[in-house]
């Protein structure tokens, strides 16, 4: 019998092949939007028609000499970068203690963080919004991050609280009870043991702070980040400088996966 | 930190009793972010929906339900929620639909479903905004469907496939498919596959191993995926107004619009807590019924 590495075989060959080209198609569907976006980030032609024309590279010179483009993505950088710093810390703290600890009130900080992720999108950023004129705190970049901080956060708690579920507290055990105390078990046992999910939060923290529009748009004031500023660019003028840009965004998370695929083939596994 | 605090040998929780001061200390961040700049803005919200104008830019302000009256009566607004409704449970449909076969493929038969998952969430990792706009592309009178179909020579004239309830569906079914297909896959994963090998020795054939094994062990989960996606697209201000068109306005555009336009944001902060109550209510009725179905 054949290694099935412990998935369930198929035992008809015409059903497995339907099934195959089914995922397969599915998976273009999925990839499409981003092969069409490079596709005619190198498109001659200045109308986003199809067939595509011929090639240049003039979109990226347009997009690299837009000096708003090259402000508005460093700003989203820095906000991502801050927000996965304190998203990932502060959600691994509240994961923590709800996982490792019994008091009271917790079901109500479980409660209330599901209540954030349902509530995440128009309703949060227009009541953020509302607070933040209330106690007359202008935008800008800060606002931003706080509001990004908040409301991404608890998506980090979900994630790094599964890790903490599945954990064998045994080892946890051991090492209090050959004397080491809680923070230090915290530090030599559970951190790195959990390293793997922390990076998971981290990686999705920094995504959705890239690409988030509703809290930026409102809270970041006369300032832009990279989906504002987008936003703005396709309802008014449309230049295939934006698929440009585009492709230089979309390389980075490719390049990631390609690293993660390629360098954490276990810890992927695992993960998923 | 002294540890005689911790009892880790008490089995009955998840974990080491410790006395709750410490707990607080260290979920205190968290627990500050969520309660000042999440939950008091909703209070924030909720008073200013029964103002009849905003404090900050307004000398005298007095409490109403104008705001609320305004809401309901006004049928733009009813008209939208309705819509949405229906968007967002058609859109939640197709996605199940097209996205359950794929989830059990790669959590049950394929050899490196992880991967080819991580592989489908690439696009997902850029701007929602991109996405959307390549929609656009792809969409649009000259974009490449149309073109194709008309290479096939099956039409003359172009399909409007965008700026009307075809272009939004298919912008929220493909924008929120994440939401659909992470959860469907870890809880297909957790189907015993001694189980399904069994249901096939013991004589039921796939499709009856799929209704009366699968499907029951997985309900829960699969509603869970539901609720994701019912509520994103509740949310959603993008897909809708870079894909729909004037008649299809949902309710999320409605609330945005009220707030950039910088039309009565009382009115708006009103529509935005009705919203919440709908989502909330939403959530725990759905939740509840996946419970139901689960314990029967």
């Amino acid at each position: 019998m054949p290694d099935t590495g412990g998935k369930l075989r198929l035992r008809d060959g015409w059903g497995r092949k339907i099934f195959g080209l089914y995922v397969a198609a599915y998976l273009g569907y999925l990839l499409l939007p981003l092969v069409i976006l490079v596709l005619y980030a190198f498109n001659s032609s200045e109308y986003m028609t199809w067939p595509v024309k011929g090639s240049t590279l003039r979109w990226f010179v347009e997009a690299f000499s837009d000096s708003r483009l090259l402000e508005a993505t460093r700003n989203s950088i820095f906000i991502g970068i801050v927000t996965t710093f304190f998203s990932t810390l502060f959600g691994l703290m509240l994961a923590y203690g709800l996982v490792r600890f019994r008091f009271r009130g917790k079901n109500m900080l479980e409660t209330l963080n599901i209540l954030a992720i349902i509530t995440y999108g128009v309703v949060s950023a227009v009541s953020v919004l509302l607070w933040f004129r209330t106690l007359g705190i202008p935008g800008g970049i800060w606002p931003t991050i706080i509001g990004h901080t908040t409301f991404i956060m608890p998506f980090a708690v979900m994630v790094i609280r599964d890790r903490l579920l599945n954990f064998d507290l045994t080892i946890e055990e051991a090492a209090m009870d050959l004397g080491a105390t809680p923070l230090r078990t915290f530090r030599d046992i559970t951190l790195p043991l959990i390293m793997p999910a922390l990076l998971a939060a981290g990686l999705f923290c920094f995504t959705i702070s890239l690409g988030e529009f509703l809290l930026a748009f409102f809270l970041i004031g006369n300032e832009l980040t990279l989906p504002v500023y987008l936003y703005g660019l396709m309802r008014f003028t449309f230049t295939p400088a934006v698929n440009a840009a585009a492709t230089i965004i979309i390389s980075f998370p490719v390049l990631v996966v390609l690293i993660v695929a390629i360098f954490f083939r276990r810890e992927v596994r695992s993960l998923y | 930190m002294d540890p005689s605090e911790t009892v880790s040998s008490d089995r009955r929780g998840p974990g080491p009793v410790v006395r709750s001061g410490m707990v607080w200390l260290v979920v205190f961040p968290a627990v500050f972010m969520l309660v000042v700049f999440f939950l008091i803005p909703m209070f924030v919200a909720l008073r200013y929906s029964l103002l009849s104008d905003m404090p900050f830019s307004a000398p005298e302000t007095s409490y109403t339900l104008a705001n609320y009256i305004h809401v309901l009566t006004e049928p733009i607004y009813l008209r939208s929620f309705v819509r949405t409704a229906g968007y967002a449970v058609t859109a939640s449909a197709i996605s199940l639909l097209i996205s359950y076969p794929v989830a059990y493929y790669l959590a049950c038969k394929a050899r490196r479903g992880g991967l080819i998952l991580l592989v489908m969430l690439i696009p997902f990792w850029t701007s929602i905004i991109l996405r959307v706009f390549s929609w656009k592309i792809i969409l649009g009178s000259s974009g490449i469907i149309n073109s194709l179909l008309r290479a096939m020579g099956l039409i003359d004239l172009p399909v409007q496939l965008l700026y009307n309830r075809t272009g939004i569906i298919f912008g929220l079914v493909y924008t929120y498919t994440p939401f659909m297909i992470l959860p469907l896959y870890a809880t297909l994963g957790k189907v015993p596959r001694e189980l399904l090998e069994a249901s096939e020795d013991l004589g039921y054939n796939k499709l009856q191993t799929l209704w009366r094994i699968t499907l029951p062990l997985t309900r829960s989960g699969t509603m869970s995926a539901v609720i994701l996606v019912l509520l994103a697209c509740f949310g959603d201000v993008l897909s809708a107004q870079m894909l729909g068109g004037a008649n299809t306005l949902m309710i999320s555009s409605v609330i945005f619009e009220t707030f950039m336009g910088g039309a009565n944001w009382n009115t708006g902060s009103a529509l935005s807590v009705i919203v919440f109550g709908a989502l909330l209510l939403l959530a725990t009725v759905l939740t509840w019924l996946g419970r139901e179905v689960e314990h029967a």
